[in-house]
């Protein structure tokens, strides 16, 4: 697994609870480059992102909004308070704009309305990549102000 | 003491009733003063008989009103004294309620629609109690009817906004469902075209892909409507409203080369409507009559106001359905099917909501039209009588 972490590939966390959407969404976004690491909840992915060694290392995540016990937006407040936190991507099939802002404002890069067409995904994804990347390559961590927008 | 001609023969009458009662011995003065009394316990119980609210009446066992008081007169559209006297005929309904109450010899209830004389609907629950001698004959039988429109008409509106918070439940949870796969068959179509080389099963990938889409947009019109607050009426053009629900279906109904007439009718009126969930309505229908049609077929969309007798415009009348009886047995997958039904159901339960109704009609080709009928004027609540 170790080895995975030196390549230049971005590396994409996956939260989906459905089976059949998180492999199709893997397949599409592993076609293009990407690492994947797949889990089917919330508790999972907050494990995953708080591991001492793990942490650093994933660029997106990427999650849905409606999971059982932590939801999609708790995902996030909890991978936004990481040292170096990733970018995250709320993938929902509720497409209110209240949760949109909910999200948004609790530092969501962007917002994904469900079923979200691949061309749109691939492209959310590789915007939150870059500016993952632009942030990196600041001295004081901070990517310029990015508009986010939503897709699907 | 000065009594008026018809308050004198009124003391006179209680006079001789008093003489009758009690008998011959007793003074003339005490008489007097003993129907004054009568009389004017007599106006007292008047006074409080007619401030009730119910209506009320004393019948005979002979079905003759002794005693009604204001309220019932006023729902008949009549006086108090004009109901005194007059027989309850057996083909009346109160009639035939005071025949049953009179052979069973105990309270009967009845819950009637009438039309009052000004032309007013009102729900009435009718109770006639009889009222038994010491032998358990029937001597009298007290009416009493209270006027339940309001309360009949809150229920109903009640049970109409469960039904429809009912129906945005069903919605959510079925897209809720159909989201996931959805979400699934679209990777996977999108890279099985990533290794399909641009023939016929590109094509047929991107027919397949169209499909798709106009699903999600389906699921994301029922979310939409799931997550509506409650009814919220605005109004709306019915231009925008037939151009918008064309909008929506305008690539579906090209791919199967059906064409579109639309018939607007002059000075259309602005609609006072839930715009949102009556799109959706529309689509619905479209989609609909679209499924029974053979390809190539042409879809009429038509609007007319409907005059009521005041020479005013009282109702939109929508019509979709298609033109000429044209249905293909080749139209594969386009049969009405439950899902069909159940958007008519859906479509029928948001046009109500809007006070208005939905009906399907055979036109004179042997076509059959949706027709949706929409009041134009906001109904206000029916004042009390």
């Amino acid at each position: 697994m170790s080895q995975q972490y030196q390549t230049e590939r971005p590396r994409l966390l996956l939260v989906e609870d459905d089976e059949a959407a998180r492999v199709s969404l893997s397949r599409v976004l592993g076609r293009v480059g990407y690492q994947i690491d797949m889990v089917p909840d919330g508790e999972q992915a907050i494990a995953l992102l708080e591991a001492p060694d793990q942490h650093e290392h994933f660029d997106v995540v990427l999650t849905d909004l409606l999971l059982h016990e932590i939801d999609g937006v708790q995902v996030l407040k909890r991978a936004r308070q990481l040292p170096d936190p990733p970018e995250v991507v709320l993938l929902t099939g509720y497409g209110t704009l209240h949760t949109a802002i909910e999200a948004l404002r609790a530092g969501a890069f962007d917002y994904l309305l469900k079923p979200c067409k691949p061309e749109d995904l691939l492209r959310c994804i590789g915007e939150a990549v870059r500016r993952r990347n632009e942030r990196r390559s600041q001295p004081d961590g901070v990517a310029p102000a990015d508009q986010p927008q939503t897709h699907g | 003491m000065r009594y008026s001609q018809r308050g004198q023969a009124r003391r006179l009458a209680a006079n001789r009733h008093l003489r009758l009662s009690h008998g011959p011995g007793t003074s003339t003065d005490s008489f007097a003063q003993l129907a004054e009394t009568l009389l004017r316990s007599r106006d007292l119980l008047r006074a409080i008989f007619d401030q009730v609210h119910d209506g009320l009446a004393l019948v005979g066992r002979d079905r003759t009103v002794l005693a009604a008081n204001l309220a019932l007169a006023r729902l008949y559209g009549t006086t108090p004294a004009a109901l005194v006297g007059s027989v309850l005929a057996t083909d009346h309904p109160l009639g035939v309620l005071m025949l049953r109450a009179l052979a069973e010899r105990r309270p009967v209830n009845e819950r009637r629609q009438i039309t009052t004389s000004d032309g007013q609907a009102r729900t009435l629950d009718i109770q006639l109690i009889p009222q038994l001698d010491l032998n358990q004959s029937v001597e009298q039988v007290v009416l009493h009817v209270v006027d339940t429109t309001e309360q009949a008409q809150a229920a109903a509106l009640v049970l109409q906004n469960e039904q429809l918070a009912s129906s945005r439940r069903l919605a959510g949870s079925v897209a809720h469902r159909l989201n996931t796969p959805l979400q699934a068959a679209q990777n996977y179509l999108y890279l099985l075209d990533e290794h399909v080389a641009p023939d016929e099963r590109g094509k047929t990938l991107r027919l397949v892909t169209t499909e798709l889409d106009r699903m999600a947009q389906l699921v994301r019109s029922m979310l939409e409507f799931q997550q509506t607050d409650g009814p919220h009426q605005t109004p709306i053009s019915v231009g925008d409203l037939v151009e918008r629900a064309l909008l929506v279906t305008g690539g579906y109904l090209q791919r199967l080369r059906v064409t579109i007439t639309c018939d607007m009718g002059p000075d259309l009126p602005v609609l006072f409507a839930h715009g949102d969930e009556l799109l959706i309505a529309l689509v619905n229908l479209i989609l609909h009559a679209v499924e029974t049609m053979a390809d190539e077929g042409m879809l009429r969309v038509a609007a007319t106001v409907h005059v009521g007798d005041d020479g005013k415009p009282a109702a939109l009348r929508l019509e979709v359905g298609q033109v000429g009886a044209r249905h293909a047995p080749g139209a594969s997958g386009r049969a009405a099917t439950n899902y069909g039904d159940g958007r008519i159901e859906l479509s029928r339960r948001i046009v109500e909501q809007c006070g208005g109704a939905l009906a399907f009609e055979a036109r004179h080709d042997g076509a059959r039209s949706a027709v949706i009928v929409l009041p134009l004027v906001v109904p206000l609540p029916v004042p009390a009588i």
